[in-house]
């Protein structure tokens, strides 16, 4: 095909975005593209998420660079915002109002026109299971209520990107997995949901893709198995729990893609370079020893060891970056 | 061993509000996690436990009576509580040590004991700066070290992993985690982050609306079918399904992973091997296949809002 | 030459694992002092506010202590002409309008705080969940608040009057010097509570230091002032029982034999007022302290 393909602009991109505060580094120099679906943004205290997520929001100028939104600079560009849904970490008080009243005001100051903004703010609050506390007052709801709210507060738009900060803070289980199933039938629907949180097997229950800031800077983006691949310092470790552990380790020991085996009560645990390669010669040696296996599998194959592995180990050469996986 | 807490038909009102409903059960365990969502009554508890409130029906917190020993009790039982906590203008030496002389210790070993309790929380470099200066995760470690400055026998933990970035909450469940071996104490963990209880606790008490949901062991809860597996693959997921089914296994396939039900005559796991090298697909994850907390809880909720009127 | 060195045949790792506490246990009656304690030795932290007033009280026993012996060097030089007593007694009594200045300053600073920055900081579950009671804890700030307010508003006119016996001319003088000891005493207490007790009531009442700050200076500097005042203008005593520092003034006078106004209100009724804002206070605490000691405890 010789004639160019006008392709739509990505939902968000961020381009060498740097903030700054006085002397207080908030991101610096960050390019970054996020396409439909659900996105994890993850990082230590500090480091800039909030930062960022504000940026993305329009609610900061840039200090150098330019943040868009399907195109646009959202900064700027109020329509284009109308597209955007935000639920930052810490809300403003306004315990006075009921609910309704609340995400009625949101809605309004979203763009909707006055005449709907009521509707969509009940319809909004009933999406999100508070149909029983809709009229009452903000004051008296728990930690898990007041994060619905302000989660229904930031869809009653139907926006088409949504920025969520610590959404499930407080919440209890009933409460946790009713947001979970909204956020996954939002990106279901080809929204594009950017989530950030401290507590990673959430994370990990509604995507694999993220986006890893460290110091100001993005350290880690993609999928965070291929992700996990990359980190050579840290080879990949697989746990198998069997009757004769030794003899297993016997077996893989001549495999000089294995760096170390270490032994447990009833199990064994195998760091190797090549995971595949493990993984694929494991069935064998088992149905050839006779092994009754109990369970496989690999304690940091996970968001959790990525984010440790790359936020603790100091860069073994600095400025190299790698790509990899499909 | 006798059990660390009995309530026997407790019940609790505030006003027109019944916020216990005759609670009856004998917790053993060392390790426990306390759950219920907002409102069911988990802080009513903690506070009758305590004997900062007083109820009906029987309650026994180490043996004792609460509304006898109040003061015996607390000075067995350590506090961390979910929100700050702490006094201005004191660093966490003076705090930790200000806690121990309140639960009774004289001067010099409040301060000794305070000492190794910022030690354990892994505060030593900054235990002589103020505490309102402190990140949230310092913070959080003040609120255990001053929990465990007089040697409690029993730990109460509420939402200890708040605020904490993944690094700290890591942190601060392996210290969660070593606490009955290394300290000596039992623990009730109280939080809703569900995986959390999956990995640290034993035991499990479940409040609901006010009423005992459930009062056992995880393994209890979670059930489990010794015959069940779970199987993730790298990929070709469909393909390991339909060799399974070949060989007559049962297989369901559940979001991203594979259910195995795995019939006597099948020589164990082996099968899935098998079946694995049959389809050249690489398996990378298996292990026996149980409820999780989360949809034991979330049942055990349906179940009980079922019943209700 | 052979050197001789012996080389250990033994090596030891210490056992710094953890160890039960075996010790005793103070008894729970005197948890309260633990608070008091503290309640000291936050103030003395305080520095300026703290510091400078307690500075301020010890000049003026000084200087007062000076004025009363060179006063009573005068006296005898001059043979004893009139009202030694009254002299010495206006000393005390013209001394505590100090003591009080540097106790409305102690007062502002600590007492407002001392439970209004525990109403915010969520310290009361720091306190609760431990083995001690409200009382105790009511009874160990309080107790604290006495003493370091009492440091300027009650040893000063009690030394000052100890002082003031010990400078008479012989042991017939001394005792019959000796009922102005239990005069700064009652003055003493009635000043300290009219200081500490509305103090710390306004902090609990407003739950927040800055505004319990200067609500208390408002009253106290402005208000009290302006009320005795006008009241004594108007002549209308009554009105001017408002003002708790004319009322402490009246409670002094009468008891240092000072000369009334008419237009002040008879000593019963000040001494009476100072009661009724004192138990005004410490109902304040208390009722503080019941509603939120176990408030936000075991969580939501």
């Amino acid at each position: 095909m010789n004639a160019p393909v006008r392709m739509a602009a990505p939902p968000i991109h961020i381009e060498a975005c740097s903030k700054w505060y006085g002397q207080v580094l908030g991101i610096q120099d960050i390019t970054l593209t996020v396409k439909q679906g659900v996105v994890g943004l993850l990082g230590p205290n500090g480091a800039g998420k909030t930062t960022l997520m504000k940026l993305l929001a329009g609610l900061l100028r840039p200090s150098r660079g330019r943040a868009l939104l399907f195109g646009l600079p959202v900064i700027d560009d109020l329509q284009v915002r109308r597209r955007l849904g935000y639920a930052p970490e810490h809300e403003g008080v306004y315990d006075e109002l009921t609910a309704r009243e609340f995400v009625t005001l949101m809605a309004e100051l979203s763009g909707v026109p006055r005449a709907r903004a009521r509707d969509q703010a009940s319809a909004a609050l009933v999406d999100i299971g508070l149909e029983n506390a809709i009229d009452r007052r903000l004051h008296g709801f728990s930690k898990g209520m007041r994060q619905r709210t302000k989660l229904a507060s930031a869809l009653v738009h139907d926006p088409d990107v949504i920025l969520l900060d610590e959404p499930l803070t407080g919440c209890d289980p009933v409460a946790r997995a009713n947001i979970i199933a909204r956020i996954r039938a939002l990106a279901a629907a080809g929204k594009t949901i950017v989530i950030s949180s401290h507590v990673l097997y959430e994370v990990e229950a509604l995507t694999q893709e993220i986006v890893l800031v460290h110091r100001g800077r993005v350290l880690a983006e993609g999928n965070v198995y291929r992700i996990r691949e990359l980190i050579d310092q840290h080879p990949h470790r697989v746990r198998i729990e069997c009757d004769r552990p030794r003899e297993l380790a016997a077996r893989v020991l001549g495999e000089e893609h294995v760096v170390r085996v270490q032994f447990e009560d009833g199990a064994v645990e195998i760091e190797t370079r090549s995971p595949d390669r493990l993984y694929d010669a494991i069935p064998r040696i088992v149905l050839d020893a006779g092994l009754a296996v109990r369970s496989l599998g690999s304690p940091d194959d996970n968001m959790q060891a990525v984010f440790d592995y790359l936020t603790t180990a100091t860069p073994s050469k600095p400025g190299k970056p790698q790509k990899g996986g499909k | 061993m006798d059990p660390v807490i009995k309530l026997d038909n407790v019940r609790k009102r505030y006003g027109a509000v019944e916020a216990l409903r005759g609670l009856s059960t004998e917790i053993h365990g060392r390790k426990i996690g306390l759950l219920g969502q907002n409102g069911a009554g988990k802080s009513t508890l903690i506070k009758i436990m305590l004997g900062l409130e007083p109820a009906e029906g029987d309650v026994r917190v180490l043996g004792l009576d609460p509304a006898r020993d109040a003061f015996a009790i607390r000075d067995r039982v350590g506090y961390m509580p979910e929100s700050d906590s702490y006094l201005p203008s004191m660093n966490a030496v003076e705090l930790c040590a200000y806690a121990g002389e309140l639960s009774g210790l004289p001067r010099t070993a409040a301060m000794q004991r305070a000492h190794a309790a910022l030690y354990y929380a892994n505060l030593e470099d900054k235990r002589y700066q103020p505490v309102a200066g402190y990140s949230t995760g310092m913070k959080q470690r003040v609120k255990l070290a001053q929990a465990l400055v007089h040697d409690p026998e029993l730990l109460f933990l509420d939402e200890p992993t708040n605020g904490l970035d993944p690094k700290g909450r890591d942190e601060m469940l392996e210290l969660i985690d070593q606490l009955p071996a290394r300290r000596g104490c039992a623990i009730i963990l109280s939080t809703h982050l569900l995986p959390d209880v999956e990995k640290l606790c034993d035991h499990v008490v479940m409040l609901h609306q006010g009423a005992l949901q459930f009062s056992g062991t995880l393994e209890e809860l979670r059930g489990g079918d010794a015959a069940r597996f779970e199987v993730r693959v790298k990929e070709g997921r469909q393909r390991l399904a339909a060799q399974l089914r070949l060989r007559g296994v049962e297989v369901v396939e559940v979001e991203d992973r594979l259910l195995v039900t795995l019939r006597a005559s099948d020589r164990g796991t082996s099968t899935i091997f098998t079946a694995a090298i049959e389809a050249a697909v690489q398996v990378r994850h298996l292990a026996p296949a149980r409820a999780t907390l989360e949809s034991a809880f979330l049942r055990a909720v349906d179940a009980a809002e079922a019943k209700a009127p | 030459m052979s050197s001789e060195r012996t080389v250990g045949a033994t090596g030891t790792i210490h056992d710094q694992g953890y160890q039960r506490y075996e010790g005793v246990r103070l008894p729970r009656s005197r948890r309260f002092l633990v608070i008091t304690r503290n309640v000291l030795a936050t103030a003395w932290k305080a520095r300026w506010g703290v510091k400078l007033p307690l500075l301020g009280a010890v000049l003026t026993l000084v200087v007062s202590a000076g004025i009363m012996i060179v006063m009573g060097q005068i006296e005898s030089r001059m043979g004893g002409r009139g009202g030694r007593l009254l002299r010495a007694d206006t000393v005390l009594f013209i001394s505590y309008g100090f003591f009080s200045l540097f106790g409305i300053i102690l007062a502002a600073t600590v007492a407002t705080a001392a439970i209004a920055d525990d109403l915010k900081s969520g310290s009361f579950q720091f306190y609760f969940s431990r083995p001690l009671r409200p009382d105790d804890y009511v009874r160990g700030k309080l107790l604290g608040l006495f003493v370091l307010i009492g440091c300027s508003t009650f040893a000063g006119p009690v030394v000052l009057s100890i002082i003031r016996v010990c400078l008479a001319e012989d042991l017939g003088g001394a005792i019959k010097l000796l009922p102005i000891i239990p005069k700064a005493i009652l003055l003493g207490v009635a000043g300290t509570s009219a200081l500490v007790l509305p103090a710390i009531g306004l902090g609990a009442l407003l739950g927040k230091r800055v505004a319990a700050q200067a609500a208390f200076i408002v009253y106290w500097i402005v208000i009290s002032g302006f009320v005795s005042v006008v009241a004594h203008e108007l002549r209308l005593p009554l009105v001017g029982l408002l003002a708790l520092n004319s009322d402490v003034n009246v409670v002094g006078g009468y008891l240092f034999g000072m000369p009334s106004d008419s237009g002040s209100p008879e000593p019963w009724q000040a001494g009476l007022a100072i009661v009724v804002f004192s138990v005004a206070g410490y109902v304040a605490l208390r009722r503080r302290i019941r509603s939120s000691a176990t408030a936000g405890l075991g969580g939501v």
